[in-house]
């Protein structure tokens, strides 16, 4: 059923605006709309400049609370590989909503101390790497015992050194360069003099000698004291460098405190954004939005709770107004809702499908799925999901959905499918009386079987278009344009069905189905149209064949479960058959390996064709079904909350 | 060509053409996951399923060629050489549906596959990029239908 929203504005003092945003946040009532002071958008900020009209929230503090998520959703990105995993299937922990927001400056200080590391670690690494280079361009002069600092031009010479291969040096010897060479082989080093008078021949010598000129570092000092130096200072720079790394690695520790402080920090941006849609002056402000028809009283109760002084107007939607979506239904239809809203959420004027639609949904995924042992574990683990991961929105949803789905799956293993991918009779021999169905003998009958449950499906929708147009008032719509319809079925089944004066009543009724639909199908249209319009409705029986059609998808998933676990199990008998021959271990080890193997291939099997079963079943609901009645198109009423990532808010 | 023959033939087909499509289908649709992934971890479930589903294929091409081996006796080692050989045919004929059409919809649905991978990167929301997938998954289904009935069918 669809919650008629009302609109609401509220006035108030801006003194009591932080105390009533929090109740409302806390209590989720509201669905806050920017508050405009007149219909043109653009020319508000102009005209609430000149009227001292601004916005409660200022953009400054709503940047810094968007900062603040952003910051410690980067710190607990970066320390994820060190915080504790936490497991499969646990709750997420429960904390009040004040308590997560007095976590967010703790959790900004642990991410102020992380960046603070990073940044040491940083500096740390580009220091080695510095020193890693200086001692690349020290290697080749390592044999050099002299201070580097020490080589000073002369009044008539510049020294110049660089390393030349040994066989080279006599070469430069003959040439008259005046050089001293430190080492013998290999590439020596060599510091050349060059005469400031004449530097180009000396130059042109050493540059036939394939002489490379060394870039000589700015320490100085001995070039072996150096390197040695050196080392020594990147050794302490990898050990603090560790340090800082197990520092982070402590911070870790942090990690509830961080993801409390996120989902704080959540909660404050929320808040801080929806302040930026009030308008405000001076004294007062003003609050626009949608709120649940049936809980306008308990929003009037927790303001008049907040605020010394105020105005709340409540109204129903304009037709022009567009009003989010909220369906509310019991216990067992609202999780269907999330496969509506996967098509999309109903317009917030028309029809909630979600009660007219389980029933189907459920039975036509328990033939999809057709097996009475997957249904087991589905029902289990979606139990076992529930009860221990405590999961929230559409996880919960699909967990609850599958629960019943598993439930309809063991029933519908038992009427057309298998158990675990074995045939009932070859588990309690030839005499057992179920399946009462098998697909894979009786396959015309399966056929029938499912477009008939297909059509009966599609008469479904159609008797629902008709209760929805009559309760409108549409009797033309619900008569000429449905009704017809399902004359033409009712009467052509009598006729071909029955014997007797009943056949020729169907006639007469499927007769007049037919005169209903050219006469008035065209009833919208002008001139020539109005006639043709008529006649063409009458195609719209080709999309009654296909769509019926379309079910054959639930014989072919059916069986495609049935068949692969079918094969899973021989596959594992072969297996269990070749390992039982090892003498000694062979029982112990084929019965494991087996047990492992089934577990594994049954597993994988359930869960493709979970999958296949809850899209091809959802699909049949969108297009064959929700085609003859539905109208989509609503927003889901999202209201201001405190949606948190890691915690579970208590009230 | 024997009964055993075509038989043998009809399996290799069975599992070779459905398993060229999974794996190109699988490959494209990974390296499209790799991008998202990169950009943000966190993705890496919806991505992963969004992979693997072209691999379905492969799947459903493996099981048709099982049974087309049990049926025919190839799996026990004897290799029943009595097969008859239009028995051998209807097996190699069964195998067509999922061998061809499993080749080409694991390669198109591997290209929702890809696209879908955007919905996730920009909207962080996998769910809708899984059913358009799905829907190509329809005719896969509906061939290895047609697959199994026959292979069943055959006397």
């Amino acid at each position: 059923m669809i919650v008629p929203m009302k609109h609401i504005s509220l006035f108030a003092l801006k003194a009591d605006e932080r105390r009533i945003m929090k109740t409302l946040q806390k209590n989720g009532v509201i669905q806050i709309e920017k508050a405009e002071e007149d219909e043109s958008a653009s020319s508000v900020d102009a005209l609430a400049n000149a009227a001292g009209l601004f916005r409660a929230g200022s953009e400054a503090e709503l940047t810094e609370k968007q900062n603040n998520v952003l910051r410690i959703k980067a710190a607990i990105g970066r320390l994820g590989s060190y915080m504790p995993k936490p497991g499969m299937l646990e709750a997420p922990p429960e904390h009040g909503e004040d308590e997560l927001i007095a976590a967010v400056p703790g959790a900004l200080a642990v991410t102020e101390e992380l960046d603070g590391l990073l940044k040491q670690i940083a500096r740390a690494k580009s220091e080695k790497e510095k020193k890693l280079q200086t001692i690349k361009s020290l290697t080749p002069l390592v044999s050099v015992d002299i201070p580097l600092d020490s080589i000073r031009s002369t009044r008539t010479a510049d020294f110049t050194l660089g390393t030349v291969k040994a066989e080279k040096l006599d070469q430069l010897r003959e040439a008259g360069v005046m050089f001293d060479a430190f080492g013998t082989e290999g590439k020596v080093p060599v510091l050349a003099a060059v005469p400031k008078a004449d530097p180009d021949e000396t130059l042109a010598c050493l540059r036939a000698a394939g002489f490379s000129e060394a870039a000589i570092p700015a320490c100085g000092g001995v070039p072996a004291d150096t390197i040695t130096e050196l080392r020594s200072e990147i050794a302490s720079l990898e050990l603090e460098y560790s340090e800082l790394n197990q520092k982070v690695a402590a911070l870790g520790e942090h990690a509830a405190e961080l993801k409390m402080g996120l989902d704080g920090a959540m909660i404050e941006e929320s808040r801080a954004k929806a302040r930026c849609e009030l308008l405000a002056t001076r004294e007062t402000f003003m609050l626009e939005g949608w709120v649940r028809s049936d809980e306008a009283e308990k929003l009037d109760g927790l303001i008049a709770a907040d605020a010394q002084a105020y105005y709340l107007e409540m109204r129903d939607p304009f037709d022009e107004e567009q009003p989010p979506t909220y369906c509310k239904n019991n216990k067992f239809f609202a999780p269907f809702e999330f496969v509506t809203n996967m098509y999309s959420p109903p317009d917030p004027r028309g029809f909630d499908p979600t009660a007219v639609m389980a029933p189907f949904y459920l039975l036509f995924f328990g033939l999809m799925m057709g097996d009475t042992g997957y249904g087991l574990i589905i029902t289990l683990g979606a139990l076992l999901m529930l009860k221990l991961k405590k999961p929230k929105g559409g996880t919960e949803q699909v967990c609850r959905i599958l629960v019943w789905g598993g439930v309809s799956t063991m029933i519908c293993g038992l009427l057309t499918g298998t158990f675990f991918g074995m045939n009932w009779s070859d588990l309690f021999g030839e005499g057992f009386p179920f399946p009462l169905l098998d697909p894979m003998k009786d396959q015309m009958t399966a056929m029938i079987l499912y477009c008939g449950l297909g059509f009966f499906q599609i008469v479904a929708g159609m008797v629902v278009s008709i209760v929805i147009h009559v309760t409108r008032g549409d009797w033309q719509t619900a008569l000429f344009d449905v009704g017809s319809w399902l004359m033409i079925f009712a009467g052509a089944a009598a006729a071909l069905l029955v014997k007797g004066p009943v056949k020729y009543a169907g006639y007469v009724l499927a007769g007049l189905g037919l005169l209903l639909i050219i006469v008035f199908g065209g009833r919208n249209k002008k001139g020539f149209g109005r006639v043709t319009g008529g006649i063409g409705k009458l195609y719209d029986i080709t999309g009654f064949f296909s769509d019926v059609l379309s079910y054959a998808r639930v014989f072919a998933l059916g069986l495609a479960t049935g068949v692969m676990g079918g094969v899973f199990n021989m596959i594992s008998s072969m297996v269990h058959g070749a390992l039982k021959g090892i003498p000694v271990v062979g029982p112990v080890v084929s019965f494991v390996v087996t047990a492992v193997l089934l577990a594994l291939l049954h597993m994988f099997c359930i869960a493709i064709n979970a999958l296949g079963s809850f899209i091809h079943c959802a699909r049949l609901q969108f297009i064959e079904y929700y085609n003859r009645f539905y109208t989509p198109g609503g927003k889901l009423f999202k209201p201001l909350a405190s949606d948190t990532k890691y915690n579970k808010v208590i009230k | 060509m024997t009964g055993i023959m075509w038989a043998a033939l009809g399996a290799v087909i069975a599992l070779v053409l459905p398993g060229i499509g999974s794996s190109i289908g699988v490959g494209m649709a990974g390296r499209a996951a790799a991008g998202v992934i990169a950009e943000d971890p966190e993705k890496s479930g919806q991505c992963t399923v969004l992979q693997l589903l072209p691999a379905t294929q492969g799947i459903y091409g493996f099981i048709v060629a099982f049974l087309i081996a049990s049926n025919a006796g190839l799996l026990k080692g004897s290799g029943a050489s009595d097969l008859a050989v239009s028995v051998g045919r209807g097996y190699f004929f069964a195998a067509l549906p999922i061998a061809i059409v499993g080749l080409v919809s694991a390669y198109l649905q591997s290209r929702v596959c890809c696209a879908g991978m955007n919905i996730v990167a920009k909207q962080g929301e996998g769910g809708k990029g899984i059913v358009l997938a799905i829907m190509v998954e329809t005719y896969a289904i509906l061939a290895v239908l047609v697959s199994v009935l026959m292979l069943v069918g055959v006397k």
